[in-house]
């Protein structure tokens, strides 16, 4: 076989040849029956190849693990421990001075003095729960985009099957209160976001943020995460969501958002935005 | 061997796809960053793993991770550690779909990763095909080809398989795709099941 033919089968099989090549190419393999076999020969030849290159290439990692010395919780986090404590006394002393509970009641799960000026007039609900009630004085016939993006809210799956760190550090802390659905203490937690792990821990916090529905504060979480990063995408559907929910937000400031989700065909919300648009167009 | 430090994606990259002293460098680069395996297995411990499933997804990642830049697959449209957060998340569903087929993570939506490793992974069907034709090969070309397909230099496959010369150690790998080839051609009744996967 010609060293050309060889490389075009090659990365024909890599997945490196770009449309028209590609087109004819396939077509190519379509009606030549040699040509076909060349390149079931040559993906075979290929992937024995990487696999006895896996094998060298796992010698290597496991002789790195073996290798590598064990290193301590406090040498690795030491510079977290007084902020996190700072912020734990602080989130204490306020959580106290602001639930007075009489004796012998628990306090709610979100009192009313604390929740801040953004959130919504209905109780607290978990993000999966069902859309709360419409408030009485509301126009029945209008729906409400703040009900719709509320019920739109599924968590995503990373967090629905957390079930806490085992880690003390601050994110570690902040993992077990939010599988313990304490958005509250993953907020206050997190209010310094640990810069090694400064995007889980704004996701996470953004998901708190939610849960409480500080959907403003959600929103400005999310739009830091949409910047970039493994969460980018999640982030556009869920930041979308907030700032639907958001009381103050205007329909035109979040419809071109919803727009874009739903022309992408590639974005991995793109169904759960068509949901959405046809809600709120009923 | 002396701590090495990266300034860039682009020193790292460069490294990658470097010679075997250079690669060495980068991937004890990434075992000596604790954030990269820290955040794997903390992703995995959050959601249900221990830290072996941690370090086994590690492993898996880093493996297609390297083949994909070996092979120009990363674009640079993003960090390669975002990347690699990216691939590590997917094989960790990955992982977990094999471990319990439940309906929820099979329906589950796969993490924003721009261009998932799906397309040059190996399937677990076409694997067992090819380890049995690999058996025929031979220890020796076994080793010598897993060297070469890792971009390693005639020098370096001489001096780390005590050939005499870099013509030796060439000739050697030319032998022995031969034989590879050769034990392909011989089975057909292989090359046709593969074509079923």
């Amino acid at each position: 076989m010609n060293e050309k033919l060889y490389e075009l089968i090659e990365d024909y099989n890599l997945g490196r040849l770009k449309p028209p090549q590609l087109e004819q190419f396939e077509a190519a393999v379509a009606t030549d029956p040699a040509l076909a076999a060349a390149v079931a020969t040559q993906r075979a030849e290929w992937e024995m190849r990487e696999l006895l290159a896996e094998n060298a290439l796992r010698a290597q990692i496991r002789q790195g693990f073996a290798e590598q010395p064990p290193s301590l919780w406090i040498t690795r986090n030491w510079k977290w421990l007084l902020p996190v404590l700072l912020c734990l006394g602080a989130a204490g002393f306020l959580f106290y001075r602001n639930t007075p509970a009489p004796a012998g009641t628990l306090p709610p799960a979100v009192p009313p003095s604390a929740v801040p000026a953004d959130t919504v007039s209905t109780p607290q609900v978990p993000p999966s729960a069902p859309p709360p009630q419409q408030p009485e004085d509301r126009d029945k016939n209008t729906p409400d985009p703040r009900i719709y993006a509320m019920a739109a809210y599924e968590m995503p799956e990373s967090l629905s099957g957390m079930r806490g760190a085992n880690t003390e550090d601050t994110l570690g802390l902040a993992q077990t209160a939010f599988a313990e659905k304490n958005y509250r203490k993953v907020v206050s937690l997190l209010t310094v976001l640990p810069p090694d792990e400064r995007q889980e821990a704004l996701n996470l916090r953004a998901h708190a943020r939610f849960g409480l529905q500080r959907f403003a504060d959600a929103a400005r979480d999310f739009s830091e995460l949409e910047k970039g990063g493994v969460y980018r995408r999640e982030a556009q559907w869920y930041g979308l969501l907030a700032r639907v929910a958001t009381p103050s937000a205007k329909r035109n400031e979040w419809t071109k958002d919803l727009d874009a989700i739903r022309n992408d065909s590639t974005h991995p919300y793109r169904k759960q935005a068509n949901d959405l648009w046809q809600r709120l167009n009923k | 061997m002396k701590k090495v430090f990266f300034q860039n994606d682009a020193e790292l990259l460069a490294a990658l796809t470097g010679s075997e002293l250079e690669r060495r460098r980068a991937l004890q680069h990434f075992f000596e960053n604790p954030r990269l395996l820290q955040w794997v297995v903390r992703q995995v411990r959050m959601q249900g793993g221990s830290e072996q499933d941690g370090k086994d997804v590690f492993e898996e990642a880093f493996i297609v991770f390297e083949r994909q830049v070996r092979t120009g697959h990363f674009r640079g449209d993003s960090s390669l550690e975002t990347w690699f957060h990216g691939i590590a998340r997917w094989q960790w569903l990955a992982f977990r779909r094999k471990q319990r087929t439940t309906v929820d993570v099979e329906q589950a939506v796969l993490p924003s990763v721009e261009q998932t490793p799906e397309k040059i992974l190996i399937s677990e069907e076409r694997r067992v095909i090819l380890q049995r034709l690999l058996a025929q090969v031979g220890e020796r070309c076994q080793k010598l080809l897993g060297l070469f397909q890792l971009n390693h230099s005639m020098r370096e496959i001489r001096e780390l398989l005590g050939y005499s010369s870099d013509q030796v150690a060439a000739n050697e790998v030319h032998s022995c795709r031969e034989k590879l080839k050769k034990v392909i051609h011989q089975h057909p009744e292989s090359l046709e099941a593969l074509r079923a996967y």
